[in-house]
């Protein structure tokens, strides 16, 4: 299966925060969830493969080819959406469009027109004056508008209202049938990505913790529910992490069936949803160190 | 790289009104006989550098330095354009100039204004020039923020230096080095706006380099 992104042993340093060999894929046609909690490197990430940060190691391949060599190439089939709105403030909407629209080959100004209805966009009002969601609705306008093949979303979501959120998705959806396209879509809200993701990426601490199709991240880890008085030394290891309160436990593991036959039926069994499996192997790192 | 250009132009209307208000105070202050010779080029120099200040520092302001290197256009793009912008600047602010010296020579206004000069453009070349190969490098590095250190204390000196140093030559034309350099400067003025040109543009190549290299390896 070829790769629209390819990240291989790509490491970045900084003071105080190292990026790890890390490395990942997102193949044609697909939705990448990159989650991990503040300062895990999704953002450096991001910038690394914009060009904005120099790598100190490693390799980032877009499209199949390199990121740095054929960078103006590949960026005009790149569309953005950063979590902060980076426009000149004192411009308005359409006076901001009228100086990126020119950079893209493929600037398509009849779609730019419908995002532009479809969110409510005010033409004539001021980025300063706009609010944060709508700031981010300018930014996809922008990104969904020059036929770009890789979307790249950081943390598009979250100065955004429900309702839009759930319009973000829908659009990614409808984008995603074509099987020429991929997404990678950084959030720490991953109810997000439960919905649309088909892998996700969990990166803690500049390492990646794993990178999978999503389903079988989810059929891989379990939440267990139970009595406290039912954990021993010896069983608290089968658990990637434990919480405690004064009512019982609830656990996150993967593999059940050693549990199962410990604990048996004095034990509840619930899938994990991404936003427990982040949680939890945070913490047990937490515990564990 | 034509479209950055247009960019720092478009990002600046308020500016340019600014700049037509600007150059009538300018005439007004320089149409005493002894600063009529300064009017286009310290004029056109001082909207240069408005202009060039605006442009940059906007880009840095809201961080829309992040956006642009993230659009399909090389980073050493990015860096031509200023420098090339420079051009562009100093031909709006002569334009500007320029049509404000017509309009007041037509309008009933008391001011004395003559027509621009050769010599007013090498002398606005020459002082945006080396602001130019000074503040950019910086700009680069520093991200705006000492930049405008460098930018106030060119003002300054670009603004009252020339005319300050020309009024010193003028006043000890005795002095024997005097009489040579105005000696040698009425008889050969060609080749000194040439000697000037040259100058300027081997600084800038310099500049232009070091901006280079600074920019490349930067973490935006």
């Amino acid at each position: 299966m070829a790769n629209i992104l390819e990240v291989n042993n790509l490491s970045k340093k900084f003071k105080g925060f190292n990026l790890n060999n890390i490395s990942f894929s997102v193949p044609y046609g697909y939705i990448m969830g990159f989650i991990g909690p503040n300062g895990a490197g999704k953002t450096t990430t991001i910038k690394l493969i914009m060009n904005l940060l120099n790598k100190d190691g490693g390799e980032i391949r877009v499209f199949g080819r390199d990121h740095q060599e054929f960078e103006k190439e590949i960026k005009q089939k790149i569309g953005f959406v950063y979590e902060e709105c980076y426009y000149y403030e004192d411009l308005s909407v359409t006076e901001m469009k009228r100086i990126i629209a020119p950079f893209y080959r493929d600037w398509d100004e009849p779609v730019f027109q419908r995002y532009q209805k479809r969110f409510g966009l005010p033409a004539g009002k001021k980025i300063k004056e706009l609010s944060r969601g709508m700031k981010t609705k300018f930014s996809l306008a922008v990104a969904l508008s020059h036929h770009a093949d890789l979307i790249i979303l950081d943390e598009p979501t979250s100065g955004l209202d429900p309702v839009f959120r759930d319009e973000l998705l829908e659009i990614l959806r409808e984008l995603m049938q074509d099987e020429t396209k991929g997404v990678l879509f950084s959030t720490h809200i991953t109810p997000d990505l439960d919905k649309i993701a088909d892998y996700i990426c969990f990166i803690e601490k500049g390492n990646i913790v794993f990178s999978d199709v999503k389903d079988e991240i989810l059929n891989k880890y379990n939440i267990i529910k139970g009595s406290r008085d039912l954990l021993t030394e010896e069983n608290r290891r089968l658990f990637i992490s434990i919480r405690e309160s004064e009512f019982g436990f609830q656990a996150l593991c993967g593999d059940t069936a050693p549990i199962k036959s410990q604990l048996g039926d004095r034990v509840i069994v619930e899938k994990a949803g991404l936003d427990d499996i982040m949680l939890y192997t945070i913490r047990g790192k937490q515990d564990h160190a | 790289m034509l479209n950055l250009i247009l960019k720092d132009i478009l990002i600046q209307k308020k500016a340019l009104v600014f700049a037509f208000l600007y150059s009538i105070f300018m005439f007004f202050i320089f149409s005493q006989p002894s600063l009529n010779l300064f009017i286009y080029s310290m004029g056109a120099v001082a909207i240069s550098y408005m202009l060039i200040m605006t442009a940059m520092q906007a880009d840095y302001k809201n961080d829309t330095i992040t956006i642009l290197s993230s659009l399909p256009v090389k980073r050493s793009e990015i860096v031509t354009s200023k420098y090339l912008s420079m051009f562009v600047f100093i031909a709006l602010s002569f334009l500007v100039l320029v049509i404000v010296g017509l309009i007041i020579m037509v309008s009933p206004l008391p001011f004395s204004v003559r027509y621009p000069k050769f010599y007013d453009l090498v002398i606005t070349f020459f002082c945006v020039g080396i602001l130019i190969s000074v503040y950019l490098p910086v700009y680069f590095k520093t991200g705006g923020r000492y930049a405008q250190v460098v930018f106030i204390f060119f003002f300054m000196l670009m603004f009252f230096g020339p005319s300050t140093l020309f009024g010193y030559i003028t006043k000890s034309q005795e002095h024997p080095l005097s009489k040579t350099l105005l000696l040698y400067t009425s008889e050969n003025l060609l080749v000194v706006y040439l000697i000037a040109i040259l100058i300027t543009l081997i600084i800038l190549a310099v500049s232009f380099v070091i901006s280079l290299r600074i920019y490349l390896n930067k973490d935006l």
